[in-house]
């Protein structure tokens, strides 16, 4: 049996990650 | 056409204003997913990354499609303004497509028992993904702002043919991927999914912050745009 919380959390650390790092380069673009 | 770099800077300082909005959005929208909403009955905690997916996923789409039309536009007007917003609105949809194809396969490996399956939706969703891979590839390598305008459109139009045949595809096709299931009532359709009203808002939650976080990556990256086709045109010289 599939631990599904564990992948739930991958999914949401990936998309924070993905949507963080644009933030990042939102931020630096000049 | 009048490139203001004045305006480019304001629209960079208001993106940044909203895709922070976007991102405090995001950090509530966790909060509302992760705490707020129940696992579901068959799919268990598994299915709360539905509540990134689905507003990503309607954003990637609504983002190609208005790189589309302004395609359709630029081609017609050749005005340079819709050409940067046609590019901004672009990075958007790669920005949100990243999204939507991270957090499905991660969903696909525990409710399917495989990371990618080559069915409809799911290939078309990659060929657009890369089809604006290749629209920034192509931009890349054009130096003349009116033939890179031109030639980028005519990839951008793609996405007009492109979105709605993925939207349609889990109900033009045997498709593997989940039905629409968010806009079927009761009262429409007797075979439509009740949902507990704690889904239905978190999902709709994700769709106002991923509409700021669009707004905020769009307006920031047409400001960027508008300020180098200026810079190209010689506009910011006087």
């Amino acid at each position: 049996m599939i631990d599904t919380v564990r992948y739930m959390i991958a999914a949401y650390v990936v998309a924070g990650l993905v949507l963080l790092g644009y933030g990042v380069r939102v931020f630096r673009r000049r | 056409m009048r490139l203001d770099p004045a305006a480019a800077t304001r629209a960079i300082a208001r993106g940044r204003v909203i895709y922070l909005l976007g991102l405090i959005g995001v950090a509530a929208l966790y909060w509302l997913a992760l705490a707020g909403s129940p696992a579901d009955r068959i799919q268990g905690m598994v299915f709360k990354t539905v509540y990134l997916h689905v507003p990503a996923a309607v954003w990637m789409e609504l983002s190609f499609l208005i790189t589309g039309v302004l395609s359709v536009l630029v081609l017609w007007l050749k005005d340079p303004r819709l050409d940067c917003f046609a590019e901004a609105s672009a990075e958007a949809g790669l920005l949100f497509g990243s999204v939507v194809l991270l957090t499905g396969p991660i969903w696909g490996r525990v409710i399917w028992g495989a990371w990618w399956v080559w069915e409809p939706r799911l290939t078309f969703t990659l060929l657009l993904y890369l089809l604006f891979v290749g629209y920034f590839s192509l931009r890349g390598t054009l130096q003349d702002p009116q033939e890179r305008a031109r030639f980028a459109a005519v990839v951008g139009i793609m996405a007009l043919f492109l979105v709605p045949f993925i939207h349609l595809a889990v109900d033009l096709f045997a498709s593997q991927h989940p039905e629409h299931v968010l806009l079927r009532t009761p009262t429409t359709d007797p075979n439509a999914p009740r949902f507990d009203p704690a889904v239905t808002r978190t999902i709709l939650t994700g769709m106002g912050v991923f509409a700021l976080l669009y707004l905020g990556a769009a307006l920031s990256r047409y400001g960027v745009a508008i300020r180098k086709a200026a810079l190209e045109t010689g506009e910011d010289d006087d």
